[in-house]
């Protein structure tokens, strides 16, 4: 369940509409022509929290769906994309609170 | 009053008189590091004013009042806020910088602003050299902080002034996290620069996202210790691996470097489960992993983290009892029963044969924790019922339920059903009132219905609700219409059958139901001898010239020429037979057979008319001898499904029954499982045995089809000649390598005329669970698992009590409940009452476990219960791997001693299955 959610980048208390939203912007901004394996991974998130129905029924038997433990573990340690974000200074100096005077 | 007083005094400070100078001032040191100013305040008030300590206690009282200030300002007390500047301000003034060592003159433009701090180091530069670790400070202070005017008091020639303006322009290639160009455009600084660190550090940025781990580790090497960004360079570090700890989890986010934390801690746990770690180094290793993958809030990943434990069970890699354990441990207590249930319910969706709506009824006790917002409560309650509904159906349930299961069902349904037996149609109509919007769910009660052969009241009202749910959909109208038909409600099928054509005007499906209500028109008027108007529906629907039809409309045609003549057959089927290939007259003959025999009862049709069909038939059928392979297998062809609403039974083949060897005789290896498939399917099980067996005659054993042994061996166990797996298991693995496929798609094949284990095994191919040892039980005392479970206070009351083990006298301990259900399918079969109560597993008397299972007959009650229950309940205990060898075995020893004929009956149908209608034939 959670790993749909952070394959989209959102928290688990996102609502329907912040998850569709996310899903267009994602799968603009990765579409399958460029990045098929990637997107395949947005669909299925958002397919699996696409509405109320799909989410209570992910949140129930989506991990009988994976069929096993180690897929199931795969599935949620490898949700997050494998990319080397390139930060600005400002996002920098945040993050390690280096701007307190 | 004297409580709050005791309490000021041991609030109250400890002296630190005896604490030497040094000492405070180290502590004081590190509270300020960590930020604790208060503090630091109370150590460096302790250090004596004067001597050696003083321009130190000077500059740190100064950093600590300066922070201290800053708190109160944040917290709104803005007045001792400044006031305490002020006193930090006196400690600053008092210092002067003059006189500093180096040391001290870093700490103390450390804690000065940085335009104050540029202002003092200007002035200090007059008089003393200069400091490059101080300028490296200010450097940095200067990009961080974007406070350039402050160099006005540099003078011009200085270093941090003069490469100011390179640095300025790339600052914007900064912001923007183009770090490859900002490197680039620091490229003209001098190595000595004070700005220097901040070029390498461009440069490392922009071979980390480039990827260039190499030149990240060779730039990293230049990096200085204090530079500002510490914690980024060293999670830089870690990700080039050049070093084992990484920088802060807010730092690996910007950077987006978690994933590879998440994976290798993920890594960890997977090893921790596979090696069969003990559950503590699970535990571990679940909340590094839980903390990496959601640092906020880690519960929704810990509850993941169990559940994927829970299928870890599936692999006998974890105990159940150790899942619940962990997520006792992990997960909040009011959320452990619940969180169990989920993983018994997920682990149940593998196998087709587990089902048990226990584990269902418990998790609906615990919607309100596992699903909080009160909208999604009757949403969940619907799946949960529509997975119990689905998961029944797939084990076989759909048209019977033991006892024990239906009053589960019946609790599932919150008692609403109680007095009446509980199905899985009424499981899916609960779920379809909390979520009436499910359109699949409207389809799947219809096919369970169908399948039931409910009343048909029942489907007319689940139908025309599904219509009033969705008003743009023709389906249910086009059902209503077929049902209709089949009442031989004419008028309502009309109605019906318009709606559908306004709604889908197009659809072939519409023309297809005209065209049968003509004909169900047709044979109505037949049977009420207005043939005049049977004809002409007849020929209303020959008309229309439906494919689907083509086959029986022959057969009608010669059915109401026969009855409204009262010609021979013979004579009358002449005219229509003569001008068909030869494989349509037969197809056609028997299909009149089938016609006959559906209108047996009315009085327009005769005996003496379907007997002279059947000479006719006899006549044409030696001719399939004529026929090639595919002609002949044609002939058995089952009708098309759409065409239940004519006929009760589809099949053709039993019509032929006298030349079905005829026709299986054409066949080649390769044709041949393709025919003996349709033969199974009508249930002439002795026909395939016959030809099967006829083939084998004379052939040497290693030049026997392996498919065709398994076609036999499953055959022998269903109809109970065998009475264990063996033969089964022996074709499969004898089968060639390249046979593989091969068997494994007839095993698919053959799975739905098979029940319980076999079941299981032919649909997974996976034959070990029928392969397995005898079990290693001890008489004396509980099976191993449940020794341990005793061991660790689990209130779970092993010993086998005199019944069945009622599991919903236990549910006070829910978790107890939950392992239990698991127990069962783990080997709760090593534990039955009769071998752990009277029977030693060494005697081998076969007489006595036979006793021994009479008297269980007796003590549950199951005595003079229909067959059909008794067999449910065999079939049930078979599923357990272990309950099926001890049965399997006694079976054997029964055998062996003679005793088949003296067991009762009830004793019989335990241990020798047989599916329901199969008389017992020895052909083989």
């Amino acid at each position: 369940m959670l790993a749909h959610y952070q394959t989209l980048g959102l928290s688990p208390s996102a609502s329907t509409q912040d998850v569709r939203q996310r899903y267009l912007a994602l799968i603009r901004a990765h579409p399958p022509s460029r990045e098929p394996e990637y997107s395949q991974k947005i669909v299925a998130a958002y397919e699996a929290l696409k509405d109320n129905r799909s989410r209570i029924d992910t949140a129930l038997f989506g991990l009988a769906r994976c069929g096993d433990f180690e897929l199931a573990l795969d599935e949620l340690v490898q949700a997050r994309p494998q990319r080397r974000l390139s930060p600005g200074l400002e996002k920098l100096v945040a993050a390690e609170g280096a701007d307190d005077e | 009053m004297a409580r709050k007083r005791r309490d000021r005094k041991r609030r109250k400070p400890k002296p630190f008189g005896k604490t030497p100078p040094d000492k405070l001032l180290a502590q004081a040191r590190r509270f300020l590091d960590s930020r604790d100013a208060r503090s630091a305040i109370e150590r460096l008030k302790q250090v004596p004013e004067g001597g050696g300590h003083s321009v130190e206690r000077s500059i740190l009282l100064f950093a600590a009042l300066k922070q201290r200030a800053r708190e109160l300002a944040d917290s709104g007390q803005a007045k001792q806020a400044a006031s305490i500047r002020a006193r930090a301000a006196q400690h600053r003034d008092s210092v002067s910088v003059e006189a500093l060592g180096e040391e001290n003159l870093v700490s103390f433009l450390r804690h000065l602003d940085t335009s104050e701090a540029i202002a003092t180091y200007a002035a200090y530069t007059k008089t003393g050299p200069p400091i490059e670790r101080v300028e490296r400070m200010l450097a940095d202070r200067l990009i961080v902080r974007q406070c350039w005017g402050s160099l006005e008091c540099l003078d011009a020639n200085h270093a941090l002034r003069r490469d100011a303006d390179l640095v300025m322009d790339n600052i914007e290639a900064m912001e923007a996290g183009e770090w490859k160009r900002a490197s680039d455009g620091l490229g003209g600084l001098n190595r000595r620069s004070p700005y220097a660190a901040w070029r390498v550090f461009c440069t490392a940025m922009a071979c980390f996202g480039a990827g260039d781990d190499k030149g990240l580790l060779r730039v990293l090497a230049f990096m200085p210790d204090d530079f500002v960004l510490s914690d980024t360079v060293s999670e830089l570090k870690y990700a080039c691996g050049a070093c084992d700890k990484g920088g802060p989890a807010k730092v690996q986010w910007t950077l987006g470097t978690e994933r590879a934390k998440i994976v290798r801690l993920g890594e960890e746990l997977r090893k921790a489960i596979l090696d069969r770690a003990h559950p503590r180094v699970i535990e571990r290793a679940m909340t590094r992993l839980a903390n990496a993958v959601s640092p906020g809030d880690p519960l929704p990943a810990l509850v993941d983290l169990v559940q994927i434990a829970g299928l870890a069970t599936d692999r006998f890699l974890l105990e159940m009892y150790d899942v619940a354990v962990l997520a006792k441990k992990l997960v909040p207590r009011k959320r452990v029963t619940g969180l169990l249930a989920r993983i018994r319910l997920n682990l149940q969706e593998y196998g087709p044969d587990r089902w048990d709506p226990g584990v269902a009824t418990i998790l609906l006790q615990h919607l309100s924790t596992e699903f909080p917002a009160a909208d999604d409560q009757p949403l969940a309650r619907s799946r949960i019922l529509e997975a119990v509904a689905r998961k029944g159906k797939r084990s076989g349930y759909s048209d019977y339920l033991p006892p024990l299961m239906g009053s589960r069902l019946t609790n599932l349904l919150n008692g609403r059903n109680a007095g009446k037996e509980t199905t899985l149609a009424d499981v899916m109509e609960a779920s379809l009132e909390d979520d009436p919007a499910n359109r699949e769910g409207y389809r799947f009660l219809l096919e369970l219905l169908r399948q039931r052969r409910e009343p048909k009241d029942r489907q007319r009202r689940i139908l025309y609700a599904m219509a009033t749910q969705f008003p743009d959909d023709a389906e249910p109208w086009l059902d209503l219409t077929t049902l209709h038909f089949s009442r031989n409600a004419y008028r309502q099928a009309e109605k019906t059958l318009a709606e559908a054509r306004r709604l889908a005007p197009h659809d072939e499906r519409i023309i297809d139901l005209q065209a049968a209500g003509f004909l169900k028109s047709s044979d109505q008027s037949r049977k009420n001898n207005r043939f005049e108007i049977a004809d002409r529906d007849l020929k209303l629907a020959e008309e229309m010239d439906r494919t689907k039809f083509r086959g029986i409309l022959i057969a009608k045609r010669l059915l109401l020429t026969i009855v409204s003549s009262g010609r021979d057959p013979a004579v009358a089927a002449a005219a229509y037979l003569d001008e068909l290939p030869l494989t349509m007259q037969i197809r056609t003959l028997a299909l009149l057979m089938n016609e006959f025999d559906a209108n047996r009862q009315i009085k327009n049709v005769t005996d003496e008319m379907r007997d002279a069909a059947r000479e006719l038939l006899a006549l044409k059928a030696p001719e399939i001898e004529t026929l090639d392979a595919d002609e002949a297998a044609g002939l058995i062809a089952p009708l098309p499904g759409d065409l239940g609403i004519f006929y009760d039974d589809l099949h053709i083949a039993p019509f032929l029954s006298d030349w079905l060897g005829m026709i299986l005789d054409k066949q080649d290896d390769e044709r041949l499982p393709g025919v003996l498939d349709i033969l199974m399917e009508c249930k002439k099980w002795d026909s395939v045995r016959a030809e099967i067996n006829r083939r084998f005659s004379g052939a040497e054993s290693d030049k026997r089809d392996p498919l065709l042994l398994l076609y036999l061996a499953v055959i022998r166990y269903e109809e109970g000649d065998d009475f264990d797996t063996r033969r089964i298991v022996d074709a499969v693995e004898t089968a060639p390598a390249s046979d593989r496929e091969r068997m494994r798609a007839g095993a698919a094949r053959l799975a739905p005329h098979t029940t319980g284990m076999v079941r299981e095994a032919l649909h997974t191919f996976d034959f070990s669970r029928l392969d397995l040892p005898l079990p290693n039980f001890d008489p004396d005392g509980p099976p191993p698992f449940l020794q341990e479970m005793l061991e660790e206070g689990h209130d779970f009351d092993p010993d086998p009590s005199e019944d069945w083990p009622d599991l919903d006298q236990m549910a006070q301990d829910e978790v107890s409940l939950i392992m239990l259900m698991g127990a069962l399918h783990e080997g709760l079969g090593a534990g039955l009452p009769w071998e752990s109560r009277q029977v030693s597993p060494l005697d081998g008397e076969a007489q006595q476990e036979l006793n021994a299972l009479e008297s269980l007959i007796d003590q549950t009650r199951l005595r003079d219960h229909p067959n059909s229950s008794l067999r449910k309940m065999a079939e049930i205990l078979r599923e357990v791997p272990e309950i099926r060898n001890n049965l399997e075995r006694t079976a054997r020893k029964c055998e062996e001693a003679g005793l088949r004929r003296e067991m009762s009956h009830e004793a019989r149908i335990f241990l020798f299955p047989r599916p329901y209608g199969h008389p017992q034939r020895r052909l083989f």
